[in-house]
């Protein structure tokens, strides 16, 4: 399934991550996923949310730049190798994964994984055909 | 003393040197160069009108502004076939400023720079060691030409390679250095890291200019470099290095004036202040041909010294540059005006016309970065998109100003707004009092 995640920029200094956590709690946002990632010069934090609308809308208010993108969500049973039967399915196709994360809670016998896949259209075909 | 009769010619003898040669060249300029005529004729201003050196004040300034309007020909004052080298500066923006050297202008150049060294106590048997970048930028052959012609064994190293300047150094038992103060302490640091003792060695002058530098830097270099540091003034506008010159006494500049005709002016009223007070310098070429110069505005601020100076010459001298009066940023050498990086930005889709310069000075390399916002229109949830708008931005700078800068992207509207003038530079480089940028 097709999930909006909320991708915002943060600058590059101590103590700016903290205040973006903070006020998406004061405004209700509940986190579900998140994944943050980093370099020597930014770091963009991503994450799902039940809304994602009003939870960008939140991050804005703190002047921080941030978007929605379209991310694919896919729920695979919670046992060793699950993973890489997932994988399995964009083995010689055109699909390239960007990144990946997993939702923070479990769902039952089912992990919820974050994945951003290029092209998206293609690997969703190719998910439904191999029954996820 | 090199060219001794000149430099410690009696002041009356001198004054009139120069009001004979300011009349030759008011008459040259304005039968030949159609710029300076027109300036001339508004003023309502003929050849003959110069009559005393007081005369100059009514003269219309030059700034860089005019001479890059007139890329690249338009101030020439000979025909092209008597141009035999030509250099140049960065302009504020796009296009350069031309100086263009007949072979007078040359032998000249050799003359100025052979003073200044001379002035640093270097003779035929010392070794020259020239680290300035040698190409369009003057430093390098300039350097070489005072070498050359004051009959030093010149060695024309230009910049960089650090470890064959002090292999060369060692090799040759290098006496003098001449490159800019900052890769002075560079090359310091550099044989301090490596082991190898300058300060016991036979260095022991440098000639340093091109780039804003103290007397705690200059304290800083003597001490690691054992050398005794000269400062050493000139600006491609009139000549490259070779306008102004430390002594000996290291207590002023002394001007080149039988050549270089200084002025200190308010900036605001282009009035023409009395000795001693601190202004703009303005300068004015007395004997060059390819391009000569009336009254340009340097920008730079300091005062003149008309005391007797006990080195015997008896020009007037310029104070230690004490600052700039534009926005003008001198990192590692080179000139870089904020409306280069504005126009960088710009060109660049999506980015907003909000920056911040900031300079600083690690151990001793200027640093510059660049802060830009990150708009929502360059945002993407991706690492590689990000960093990708970065290292563009930082090749169209590199491409636009000479040098590295870094780009750090900050948060939107996280950079002043302002009315007015926008605070655009932060420069937290220990520079002389009130060097630091006024943008």
């Amino acid at each position: 399934m097709i999930l909006q995640q909320v991708s915002v920029f943060l600058e590059s200094q101590r103590g700016r991550l903290a205040p973006v956590v903070k006020h998406l709690g004061e405004r209700g946002v509940n986190l579900r996923a998140l994944m943050l990632a980093e370099t020597d010069r930014f770091g963009i934090l991503r994450f799902i949310a039940d809304d994602p609308q009003a939870a960008l809308e939140a991050v804005q208010e703190l002047g921080n730049t941030a978007r929605l993108s379209d991310v694919v969500g896919v729920e695979v049973p919670d046992h060793p190798g699950a993973l890489g039967e997932l994988l399995a399915v964009f083995e010689d196709t055109n699909v390239s994964i960007e990144y990946l994360y997993a939702e923070l809670a479990g769902r039952g016998e089912n992990a919820l994984l974050i994945l951003k896949l290029e092209p998206v259209q293609e690997a969703l075909a190719l998910l439904e055909s191999a029954g996820f | 003393m090199w060219s001794e009769a000149v430099q410690t010619m009696p002041r009356e003898q001198l004054r009139e040197l120069q009001l004979r040669r300011l009349q030759t060249l008011v008459g040259i300029v304005h039968e030949r160069v159609p710029f300076y005529r027109e300036r001339l004729d508004a003023a309502g201003l003929r050849p003959g009108s110069v009559t005393c050196l007081d005369d100059l004040a009514r003269i219309p300034f030059t700034s860089k502004y005019d001479m890059r309007e007139v890329f690249p020909f338009g101030l020439f004052a000979v025909g092209r076939d008597e141009i035999v080298e030509v250099h140049m500066s960065s302009g504020t923006t796009g296009k350069p400023v031309v100086g263009a050297y007949t072979r007078d202008d040359v032998a000249l150049w050799g003359e100025v720079m052979a003073r200044t060294l001379d002035a640093g106590g270097l003779g035929s048997d010392d070794i020259l060691q020239v680290a300035y970048g040698y190409g369009l930028f003057t430093g390098g052959l300039g350097g070489h030409y005072g070498g050359t012609t004051l009959g030093v064994m010149t060695l024309p190293m230009s910049s960089g390679n650090t470890l064959r300047q002090l292999n060369t150094m060692q090799d040759f038992g290098t006496t003098a250095l001449a490159c800019t103060p900052s890769y002075a302490l560079f090359i310091a640091e550099y044989a301090r890291e490596h082991g190898i003792d300058l300060v016991a060695g036979p260095l022991r002058a440098g000639f340093f200019g091109a780039e804003p530098w103290c007397e705690e830097m200059r304290a800083d270099i003597e001490a690691k470099l054992g050398i005794k540091a000269y400062d050493i003034y000139g600006l491609t506008e009139l000549i490259g290095p070779g306008v102004a010159a430390e002594c000996g006494e290291q207590d002023g500049l002394h001007v080149f004036e039988d050549h270089f005709y200084p002025e200190i002016i308010d900036s605001e009223s282009g009035a023409v202040l009395p000795t001693g007070e601190k202004g703009e310098l303005v300068l004015t070429t007395l004997t060059r041909q390819g391009t000569p110069v009336l009254r340009y505005r340097t920008r730079d601020i300091t005062y003149l010294i008309d005391e007797p100076c006990p080195c015997g010459r008896t020009s007037r001298r310029i104070h230690r540059l004490m600052g700039r009066n534009d926005d003008m940023l001198i990192i590692r050498g080179v000139n870089v005006f904020p409306q280069q990086v504005e126009e960088v930005l710009l060109r660049v889709e999506g980015v907003e016309p909000y920056y911040r310069i900031i300079v600083e000075r690690e151990g001793v390399m200027d640093t510059l970065e660049v802060e830009v916002e990150m708009a929502e229109a360059l945002f993407s949830d991706e690492v590689k998109v990000v960093l990708a708008l970065e290292r563009r931005i930082e090749h169209e700078l590199r491409l636009a100003l000479g040098i590295q800068a870094v780009v750090r992207l900050v948060n939107p509207k996280s950079i002043e707004r302002s009315e007015g003038k926008a605070k655009r530079i932060v420069d937290r480089r220990s520079l002389p009092t009130g060097a630091r940028s006024q943008g």
